[in-house]
């Protein structure tokens, strides 16, 4: 049999290979729920703003509605956000996919309930006209980041 | 009575990694002697390679003893083991181009009702059989769970755990991987 193994309990014994404190994990798992909550938060951004376009453009969007043509509504359509949010829920569908309450059922049931959460956050967000204010909020300091993105698009208004 | 007193049969693997953790390190020699034949044989279903499948052993062992303080003692320790080799030996594979492993399967996305409802009429002893023979000739997809079902002894839950699928994924590609090995099995046998 290979003696790597005999070389493992060497290497342990003389300090060479060492076990990582526990702090470090306690750490990495705050941090990395850190990263998924905000992930999270980005993803409702994201979604509740294009319902927010849709909205506040009597969902005119559409070329039904609109009656301008599928040209102007692949022009005006939010397809930044849009794809955005779509990108983060499939990257915190791999991500949550860790724990094992996730990955023991089936994917779409964690899909479904990520959007699920993000429909009712878009429907508060939507109540309490939260996009609305925040831009105000970024005109009147400095947000340049978050100004452009709204910018870019109409002026939710409620 | 205390858990270090126990013989070494009667201890459990998480009541050693327990001390281990309390900074009894020496203790480590007991995992590697109860699991470095087992995982040296899951690596070897694997690689044919000696030098390769020692290095991933090599490597499993390194990891598990480098993190073994994130392991929580409620969960068992082999399937947190064979979870370490799994993704050691997925990752050389990938890293080699030994094998084609999808990034994503589609399998795990949707429920399967096709879980094992007539467990008699599998005969374990034939299959174990087949898989020694024919297993090199299935996808690692379904080679791995009927390895871990039927080699290492894992439940369906536990190789939920190590492979991180679905429970009724386990079971569908279980019932597909026994399919498949039966007609290579047979194919073999006419040849």
């Amino acid at each position: 049999m290979d003696n790597k193994p005999k070389n493992i309990l060497a290497n342990i014994e003389s300090g060479e290979l060492k076990k990582r404190p526990k702090w470090q994990f306690v750490l990495q798992t705050c941090l990395i729920a850190l990263g998924e909550a905000v992930l999270f938060a980005v993803a409702i951004f994201l979604i509740s703003f294009v319902f927010e376009l849709l909205v506040s453009a009597n969902f005119s969007f559409f070329p039904h509605v609109a009656g301008q043509g599928f040209g102007f509504y692949l022009q005006m359509f939010p397809w930044v956000p849009v794809f955005g949010g779509l990108l983060l829920i499939i990257i915190l569908g791999f991500i949550f996919n860790k724990y094992s309450f996730v990955y023991r059922k089936p994917l779409i049931y964690l899909l479904l309930g990520i959007i699920a959460v993000i429909a009712v956050a878009t429907f508060i967000i939507h109540i309490t006209s939260f996009h609305d204010r925040f831009y105000r909020y970024t005109t009147q300091h400095r947000f340049p980041i978050i100004r452009q993105f709204y910018g870019q698009y109409r002026v939710p208004q409620k | 009575m205390a858990a270090n007193s126990l013989p070494d049969e009667v201890q459990t693997d998480e009541a050693i990694v327990d001390q281990i953790q309390q900074g009894q390190n020496e203790l480590f020699g007991k995992l590697l002697d109860r699991y470095q034949p087992k995982i040296t044989r899951y690596a070897g279903r694997f690689l044919s390679d000696a030098d390769d499948r020692n290095d991933i052993v090599q490597e499993t062992f390194i990891k598990a003893y480098r993190n073994i303080e994130s392991f929580d003692t409620k969960r068992k320790f082999s399937s947190w083991l064979y979870r370490i080799a799994h993704n050691e030996c997925i990752n050389f594979l990938k890293k080699k181009k030994l094998e084609k492993i999808p990034f994503f399967d589609l399998d795990v996305l949707f429920p399967h009702i096709s879980r094992e409802k007539h467990q008699e009429e599998v005969n374990t002893e034939q299959i174990k059989e087949m898989v020694d023979t024919s297993m090199g000739k299935l996808d690692v997809k379904y080679r791995e769970p009927l390895l871990l079902y039927y080699i290492e002894g894992f439940d369906y839950k536990e190789i939920s755990d190590i492979l991180r699928i679905p429970v009724d994924t386990v079971g569908m590609r279980l019932t597909r991987g026994r399919k498949l090995l039966k007609k290579h099995y047979q194919d073999s046998l006419t040849d």
